[in-house]
């Protein structure tokens, strides 16, 4: 993944990424990761993973857009938060043991 | 198109930008603070990105919901990403009137009623997806519990090589005992049979016997605070110091029982790791000692 553009770049940028970030958020629900079997290890790395994208919301919390063109830090933020979340969809979708009962 | 959006977590950016709060430092470049005003106190949160910026096309509905916490109250509740919350907690967020121009009336109102919640709370939630109405109900949970990564800092995918059978090697589970066990969340037809409907389910137990767990065991709390998935397992333990014993509470064959555990201290978890990768052999009684 790229870092922010310039200008109108950076605008296609952040709609990107927001997409993204809503079509992984999709496919995590339709998984259903509470009816799945998993590893501790798994576990361990989901809740570490949710609390990473927890941070990066916290952070876009604070930064208001900006009025002409998004802010540079908001479109890294929401790059990260789609590469966090691409990274719990893979912990989620490839390590679960079984489907539960 | 959302360039001039404003963006809040609702229920959150109180905690993040308090001063000696866990998430006090700021990441690299300039950051705004928001315009909200903090308050003191616990605050409950509901862990979705709301637009607070002025949204035409949906501020005659309700509050847009722009991204939601991956395992966090709203997630838990079924919400998603495009939903818009029409009614929250008993008033309606529809046409409510921008405090300022370029502002989302319904977007600002979540937050405000958002923050009037202590962890915990209820919240019953109306709201549209597509042309259907729905509605939920969310809990709140304890903000403080969640934000304890201090920093944004994202790993790079594939920088953490896999453990043998493919799963993630970054991540930190005390060990053998927690991380080879296989768990679940306990469902309510698994909850009859074992005769709890809450808690979650050792599946496989583990073969460290410092961890005196048994496959069909149930956590029902775990330092005195109730597991909702293996997940919340995980980071409850994580909040726990080298040497301190927890205290878990499970279900056995349905009868409760008491058990305690050390966290391994730091130079376990190091004999553990190594032995994980076969850097010394299973029989190795301990790393030498100052």
């Amino acid at each position: 993944m790229g870092g922010p553009g310039t200008g109108g770049c950076r605008a296609q940028d952040l709609e990107r990424a927001k997409r993204q970030s809503a079509s992984l958020e999709a496919e995590l629900q339709q998984y259903d990761a509470d009816s799945r079997v998993v590893t501790g290890r798994a576990a361990s790395a989901a809740a570490e993973l949710e609390d990473r994208i927890a941070s990066v919301d916290g952070w876009l919390a604070q930064i208001n857009g900006a009025p002409v063109e998004p802010d540079p830090q908001v479109v890294k933020l929401w790059q990260d938060r789609v590469n966090l979340m691409q990274q719990l969809v893979d912990v989620r979708v490839t390590s679960a043991a079984y489907v539960g009962l | 198109m959302m360039m001039d959006g404003k963006w809040l977590l609702v229920a959150s950016v109180l905690v993040v930008s308090s001063p000696g709060s866990a998430m006090g430092q700021r990441p690299p470049g300039p950051l705004r603070p928001h315009t909200l005003v903090p308050s003191s106190g616990p605050h409950g949160r509901i862990g979705v990105l709301v637009k607070t910026g002025a949204a035409p096309s949906t501020d005659s509905i309700g509050a847009w919901v722009e991204a939601v916490t991956p395992g966090g109250p709203a997630a838990k509740a079924g919400l998603k990403a495009g939903d818009i919350i029409t009614r929250f907690n008993g008033t309606a967020l529809a046409g409510v009137p921008a405090p300022e121009e370029n502002a989302s009336g319904p977007g600002r109102k979540l937050v405000t009623l958002a923050h009037g919640l202590a962890p915990g709370d209820t919240a019953p939630i109306e709201y549209r997806r597509g042309n259907d109405a729905k509605k939920t109900r969310l809990v709140t949970e304890d903000l403080s519990a969640w934000m304890l990564v201090d920093r944004v800092d994202v790993p790079v995918p594939g920088a953490f090589p896999a453990q043998p059978g493919g799963e993630p090697g970054f991540s930190f589970c005390f060990g053998d005992a927690w991380c080879d066990m296989e768990l679940v969340s306990l469902t309510a037809d698994l909850g009859d049979y074992f005769g709890t409907k809450e808690g979650v389910l050792v599946v496989k137990a583990p073969d460290d016997s410092s961890l005196p767990l048994k496959s069909g065991d149930v956590l029902l709390s775990i330092g005195g605070r109730r597991p909702t998935s293996p997940s919340h397992a995980m980071r409850i333990l994580r909040s726990y110091e080298a040497g301190e014993t927890v205290a878990i509470e499970i279900l056995r064959k349905q009868k409760r029982m008491s058990l305690a555990w050390q966290v391994p201290r730091s130079d376990d978890r190091m004999r553990q790791l190594m032995r994980l990768h076969r850097l010394v052999p299973d029989s190795d009684s301990g790393l030498p000692r100052d």
